[in-house]
């Protein structure tokens, strides 16, 4: 595949999906840079597979699936586990805020976002790839690498939790 | 209703969470530094492999014509290749024309014919046709006969390799690319995993062998990780140097990061593509992907 061509996809890729999976992102990790790192591994290493890319999964199923990975990733690193700490000992000094609390406080303070904060993140994966990353069932459990019964019940119990916001409704398996 | 709960989620985010036209750039150029970085690392390992095969490829053109038995009768016919090697390059193993090469013995000296015998020792193929036609006799009607016994020999060794060459050029499994999910169900019962792997639907039933579907509930291929079945004359635990020896170097070798995080080595038999799996660059295999090409290209 020739260069040019390869860019010009990486550059397409960034125009529909960039916006999106940098929200998804942070919707995870609660820290914009760290989103932007996210994102920007996911579309390098979109760039430097596209040679083995061979369509058996969508593009879009596909920069989910290692976005999700990435940030499951990043909940496992070390440094994740040291901004945890440090937010835990900042919680006994109450003047200064903990990182999560500046993005808490940057969020709109809606019921729902406080919602989604309190869910676990197996539940509030599913939610934001249905809803808002639009996938299917079927392509949540490729994303997730989860059977499709599982995430339904996990979709049905993170609305349970949510609220009455998500109303009940049926799945589509396309 | 659906449109309105993706708005509800993104106001959870604030607004100045996007891709930047500049991170944008940003990531272009590192994903092409990363690129150029990674290309030289390719090179010296596929260079030599491809001069190798070039090789192999050249001594298997020139060592073509000693080595298929059955063709010799129609060279002999033919009467061309008396010419070349015993008058431009009389070194050659000759493959000579019978009544020449007849009349010829008759005529050599016992020194030429120690010479000869000692030509035809340093190649195994020449030894074995001299030994063949020597081993004629006058009469033309044992000639015939002994002809004959040959062709019939030599028909046994054919089917014999015919049907090794058949044996191994298939893939030791129960069902075959092209039958129903249903099949299975009936064989096995419902799947103990339904789960996706690389963009495909997999099942797998007993034992630690599973069967890729399509769309329409087909096989279309087939992950394997018990040793037992064959896969064109290879299986899962050989290492990649191994396969290689049977299936010929593979169309391409790389690390599996996003599915598997593994390293793979995949192969072109026929229709197939078989990406074999394993945790380590020279190790042992430890499963095995077999997509039928044409199967994925139907559905």
């Amino acid at each position: 595949m020739e260069k040019y061509e390869k860019d010009q996809l990486l550059k397409a890729a960034m125009d529909e999906y960039g916006h999106y999976l940098m929200r998804l992102a942070y919707s995870f990790v609660k820290e914009k840079t760290k989103a932007e790192d996210i994102v920007q591994d996911v579309f390098i290493r979109y760039y430097t597979n596209l040679e083995k890319f061979e369509g058996r999964s969508s593009v879009k199923t596909f920069l989910y699936r290692i976005t999700v990975n990435e940030c499951h990733n990043y909940f496992k690193s070390w440094a994740y586990r040291k901004i945890e700490l440090t937010n835990k000992l900042s919680s006994l000094f109450p003047n200064k805020n903990s990182a999560e609390d500046a993005a808490l406080a940057a969020e709109k303070s809606s019921e729902l976002a406080q919602a989604l904060n309190k869910l676990p993140l197996k539940y509030r994966e599913v939610l934001w790839l249905y809803y808002y990353a639009e996938l299917s069932v079927r392509e949540i459990s490729e994303v997730v690498k989860t059977p499709d019964n599982t995430v339904k019940t996990r979709l049905a119990r993170a609305r349970q939790q949510v609220g009455s916001t998500f109303s009940e409704e049926e799945f589509d398996h396309a | 209703m659906r449109e309105d709960l993706k708005k509800l989620l993104d106001e959870t985010v604030p607004e100045d969470v996007t891709l930047t036209e500049v991170k944008k750039d940003q990531i272009l150029r590192a994903a092409q530094e990363r690129n150029s970085i990674r290309k030289p690392k390719h090179k010296p390992k596929f260079i030599p492999a491809l001069i190798s095969v070039a090789l192999i490829g050249i001594s298997g053109l020139w060592a073509y014509p000693y080595l298929i038995k059955e063709e010799v009768p129609q060279e002999i016919q033919s009467g061309e290749e008396n010419q070349l090697p015993t008058e431009e390059n009389p070194e050659l193993p000759v493959v000579e024309d019978v009544e020449d090469k007849d009349s010829k013995e008759k005529q050599e000296s016992p020194k030429m014919e120690e010479e000869k015998s000692e030509e035809n020792s340093e190649s195994p193929q020449v030894e074995d046709e001299n030994f063949e036609e020597e081993s004629k006799s006058p009469s033309v009607e044992n000639e015939s006969s002994e002809e004959k016994q040959e062709e019939t020999t030599e028909d046994k060794q054919e089917d014999l390799v015919t049907e090794k060459t058949i044996e191994e050029n298939k893939i030791d499994m129960p069902f075959q690319v092209g039958e129903h999910l249903s099949k299975l169900i009936i064989e096995y019962g419902e799947p103990r995993i339904d789960d996706y792997l690389m963009g495909g639907r997999l099942v797998f039933f007993e034992g630690n062998n599973g069967y890729f579907l399509s769309e329409s509930e087909t096989i279309t291929g087939y992950m394997i990780y018990s040793p037992d079945n064959s896969i064109y004359g290879t299986r899962v635990g050989m290492t990649s140097s191994e396969i290689t020896s049977v299936l010929s170097n593979p169309a391409g070798s790389f690390y599996d990061e996003s599915e598997t995080q593994t390293y793979v080595n995949v192969y072109q038999v026929g229709d197939y593509r078989i990406n074999f799996h394993s945790e380590t660059e020279k190790g042992p295999t430890i499963f095995a992907i077999i997509i039928d090409l044409n199967q994925l290209m139907t559905n």
